[in-house]
């Protein structure tokens, strides 16, 4: 909530932004996996870190690994097939309550994860709602999700304007268990709309929304990642042996619309 | 003779307190003559005439803010008013109120102290080499004595500046017997606010005030009330709503003994409190928390001829609430108290007539509630001076020092948001060492005075947050934490001029900041926050005519260390940074010019001064470092470095009015 309350009173005394330039360290290439089990499909991307003045993301790709899929509840064993780009496929899905684990072996490297598969989340609603703010309003995408009472539950939200990762966030149930979540994505002020800004969603935007149940191990990644902004730090640790990403096995609902302005609510 | 407030003297100066009495409170030569004589190393006086020498930024003259320009101290950034000193951060220094210990002193997230001016008497800053008498900070003590009122007559004043007003009235109240003090300053623009339509949901207010007591009882006893409070309201709409306050109380009563002895019995009671409410579109969430002492302190200052011995005792309990949050449905609360006794004997003396020496021993006795853990720390402090001739004299010093209240924050500046915990079974007190050498020159004329100081200060126990952790991932504060060690040294140089009509200083410091902690950067020392090698400040004061006096001031700081990205990688159709080394890399330099003119008239046949304050903060504009962000394309074609600025230029003007 405090990077909220950086994001509102910042604008009442920043009087200047500006680009500098830093010389960038360079690091050696490290290993990262991003990795998903959902109920449509096993999907995994190996690829390797780029130094931070590298603008080709195509270059880092890792095509020689084997990808292996497993699970001790009905002995699964399965390896992913190769098909592009640095990703590793396989039409195994996954069951709710089973737990899976993932292998990568590549140039005499080894990396381990494990990820336990959750329910499909119940989401109740989204809009979208002005919140006034000073001297402008912040538009916010507020959605609202069942929590199932019976366990403790994690999610990851993706959102999309026009098929590019617009913003992101993780929120968990200790706060309301069993019953409504609410999760309020700030996306931009109302100044920034009307100046056609970048950043600032506009009319008729495509709006796609993943809402994704996921495992405690998960959870701590993302939240992780989250805070790394403000705090500098590396996400945790998510595979053994060195390998920055994570795996993660989850069920997960999509919401699609058209973005309009004309039907945002007054809060 | 009449009894001096001399709970305030310690080793450095008794000229303050004594200037307190008189109500004329000036820089003299005195005060060169101290910084050569006095035994302490690294102990800094600032007389509150002193802060007149550099400009206010917004026409607000702050006492910490100049503290910020000694050789030695670092501002934490533009937007605060509170201080590190030689590698500590903000958060391991105690700053006590008239013998009260507050916390989060600054107005408006910090842009200012909640010290008013014209509440001030004097303040000493020990940055980290302490006589027995003080502790409970791993770093520095700043220890601030309040004004008393006059004792001649009744009089006052009244300013208004460009974001507040504060008038004052003191007087006796009983002639020679009781005299009084009371200061009130607030803030006005939440009143501007409330004019302009778009404006009148929101609030950026600020209110304090200082009330002190003097009763002399007869000739050898006086009493002393002293009480201060903050308040600080920041509301956007009915968004955000965060509060914050201090209130601190203290009763002295001084007894004089036959000779130059006395003794200082202080009774005080403190209240930190945060409240902060965020309500975005029906979703609640309130952060609370507080710090809370009542303590006993008596202190015996006994003079034996060439001996001064101070023999005392202090015990205080705490009571931290490191965090109760309301977050939707979710309530939870952690509150933890503590009982604090320390004892001290500190002997000066002086063995030949060019060596003096003070040598102390403080012990620590800090238990968690109901003896859960008792934690033991013997302190030995020592400093000598060797004066060879009247122009100069060599100081050395050793002390330890150490806290057992501690501050948990994922920034560098202090907030509202910060947590407090105590020491506890898992949690140890921080335990600072320090050595310092000094060499102290002035002219035989007294015009000038030359200070080089070096310092090597190793903490342990120092806290940080693991990785990928905030402060509000969990209530227990043991979750949320690592400890290490920490080490700071450097040099130290100040060239003052202190007669004529320029006057001022130039100080210099060359510094180093590290820390290591089990668990972060590998396990390797890695540069702290506050890191930066090189502090350059230049202080002037022009006396042009009776009427007009003018001041500047230019700052330069090399950058501070900076966490940036040293790779780089796609996740979740994002990208993400990779840190290799945490604090590895350097902000852009920081520098600026303020100025400022003063032009006192007296009016009415000489019972009314007139006086107002021009000046302009950060004159050139240049846009420092506050902030510094990176972002990416979602095609990861380039990352850019953002930097945010808070100031750019800053004119001001303000009015006082003296009676």
């Amino acid at each position: 909530m405090k990077k909220y309350l950086i994001f509102l009173l910042l604008p009442l005394f920043l009087s200047c932004k500006k680009e500098i330039l830093i010389d960038y360290h360079e690091v050696e290439p490290l290993y990262v996996a991003e990795a998903t089990l959902t109920q449509t499909g096993t999907n995994v991307r190996l690829s390797t870190t780029q130094n931070v003045t590298d603008n080709n993301p195509h270059s880092h790709i890792v095509e020689n690994a084997i990808v292996v899929l497993s699970c001790k509840n009905y002995e699964l064993k399965d390896t992913l097939h190769y098909t592009r780009e640095g990703y590793y496929t396989s039409e195994t899905v996954g069951s709710p309550g089973f737990s899976y684990d993932l292998d990568i072996y590549v140039n005499d490297r080894h990396f381990t994860s494990s990820s336990t598969m959750q329910e499909v989340p119940v989401v109740k609603s989204y809009r979208f709602v002005w919140q006034k703010m000073v001297s402008t309003r912040i538009l916010y995408c507020d959605l609202r999700i069942q929590d199932d009472p019976d366990r403790d539950n994690y999610y990851l939200i993706n959102f999309y304007r026009n098929n590019e990762s617009y913003r992101w966030s993780v929120m968990n149930d200790v706060y309301n268990k069993g019953g409504e979540l609410q999760k309020l994505i700030a996306c931009s002020t109302e100044r920034k709309m009307d100046e056609n800004d970048s950043d600032a969603l506009q009319e008729n935007d495509s709006i796609r929304i993943e809402v994704r149940a996921i495992d405690q191990t998960s959870y701590d990644y993302f939240y992780s990642m989250q805070v790394m902004k403000s705090a500098g730090t590396n996400p945790l640790p998510n595979f053994t042996g060195g390998c920055l990403g994570y795996f993660s096995a989850y069920n997960y609902v999509i919401l699609q619309s058209i973005f309009h302005r004309s039907q945002v609510e007054e809060k | 003779m009449a009894l001096l407030p001399t709970y305030a003297i310690a080793q450095v100066d008794t000229t303050a307190v004594k200037e307190q009495e008189l109500q004329e409170v000036s820089v003299n030569a005195n005060s060169v003559q101290q910084r050569i004589k006095a035994v302490q190393i690294g102990a800094e006086q600032i007389q509150v005439k002193e802060l007149t020498s550099a400009p206010a930024l917004f026409g607000e003259v702050d006492i910490m803010r100049s503290l910020q320009l000694l050789p030695g101290v670092k501002s934490e950034s533009d937007a605060s008013s509170s201080f590190q000193v030689r590698g500590g951060t903000a958060a391991q220094n105690t700053i006590l109120y008239d013998k009260a210990p507050v916390y989060n002193i600054g107005h408006l997230a910090g842009l200012f102290s909640a010290f008013n001016d014209n509440a001030l008497a004097s303040a000493t800053l020990y940055k980290g080499l302490v006589p027995a008498q003080y502790g409970g900070a791993s770093s520095a003590v700043l220890d601030i004595i309040g004004r008393t009122g006059r004792n001649d007559k009744w009089g006052g004043n009244a300013s208004i500046g460009l974001i507040s007003a504060k008038a004052s009235v003191e007087g006796p109240i009983v002639k020679d017997k009781l005299k009084m003090l009371f200061n009130v300053r607030r803030s006005y623009i939440d009143m501007f606010m409330k004019m302009i339509k778009k404006y009148r949901d929101n609030s950026l207010y600020f209110f304090d005030t200082n009330l002190k007591l003097d009763w002399q009882i007869n000739d050898r006893n006086k009493l002393y009330l002293s009480f201060f409070s903050s308040h600080d309201k920041t509301r956007l709409n009915d968004m955000v709503d965060m509060r914050w306050s201090n209130l601190a109380g203290s009763l002295t009563w001084g007894h004089d003994f036959r000779g130059l002895s006395s003794s200082q019995t202080t009774l005080y009671a403190t209240s930190y409190q945060t409240n902060n409410d965020i309500n975005i579109s029906g979703l609640n969430i309130a952060y609370l928390g507080h710090i809370r002492h009542v303590g006993l302190r008596q202190n015996f200052q006994l003079m034996l001829g060439r001996h001064e011995l101070n023999i005392g005792a202090q015990t205080m309990i705490t009571d931290v609430k490191t965090a109760e949050w309301t977050r939707v449905n979710n309530h939870e609360k952690e509150q933890r108290k503590g009982w604090d006794n320390s004892a001290w004997l500190n002997w000066q003396f002086s063995p030949i007539r060019q060596l003096s020496a003070s040598a102390g021993m403080r012990l620590t006795v800090f238990s968690e509630k109901c003896f859960v853990k008792t934690h033991v720390t013997i302190e030995p402090r020592i400093s000598l001076a060797w004066q060879p001739s009247e122009w100069m004299s060599i100081k050395a010093g050793y002390s330890r020092t150490s806290q057992n209240i501690h501050a948990l924050r994922n920034q560098n500046t202090t907030t509202p948001f910060d947590r407090y915990t105590i020491s506890s079974k898992l949690v140890k007190p921080e335990v600072a060492d320090q050595v310092s050498l000094g060499l102290f020159i002035m002219t035989p004329s007294q015009d000038y005075d030359f200070s080089l100081e070096g310092y090597y200060r190793h903490i342990d126990n120092v806290l940080d947050y693991r990785d990928g952790i905030s402060f509000s991932s969990a209530i227990e504060i043991e979750r949320l934490i690592l400890s290490g060690e920490g080490r700071g040294y450097g040099v130290e140089l100040c060239a003052r001029k202190n007669k004529g009509k320029l006057t001022g200083w130039l100080s210099y410091t060359l510094s180093w900041s590290k820390t290591r902690i089990d668990g972060i950067s590998q396990n390797q020392w890695y540069n702290a926050n506050n890191d930066r090698r090189h502090d350059v400040n230049i202080v002037g004061r022009y006396k042009l005519s009776p009427a007009w006096t003018l001041n500047a001031t230019w700052i330069f700081y090399s950058g501070q260390a900076l966490t940036a990205p040293s790779a780089k990688y796609q996740m979740i159709d994002n990208y993400v940074y990779y840190y290799a080394e945490r604090n590895g890399y350097r902000a852009p330099n920081y520098h600026r010019l303020d100025i400022g003119a003063t032009w006192t008239k007296k009016i009415w046949k000489g019972r009314l001064t007139r006086e107002w304050t021009f000046g302009i903060y950060n004159l050139y504009n240049r846009y420092n470092p506050y902030l510094i962000n990176y972002e990416d394309n979602h095609d990861g074609q380039g990352t850019k470095a953002n930097q945010y600025s808070l100031f750019g230029i800053v004119p001001s003007v303000a009015l006082n009015l003296k009676f």
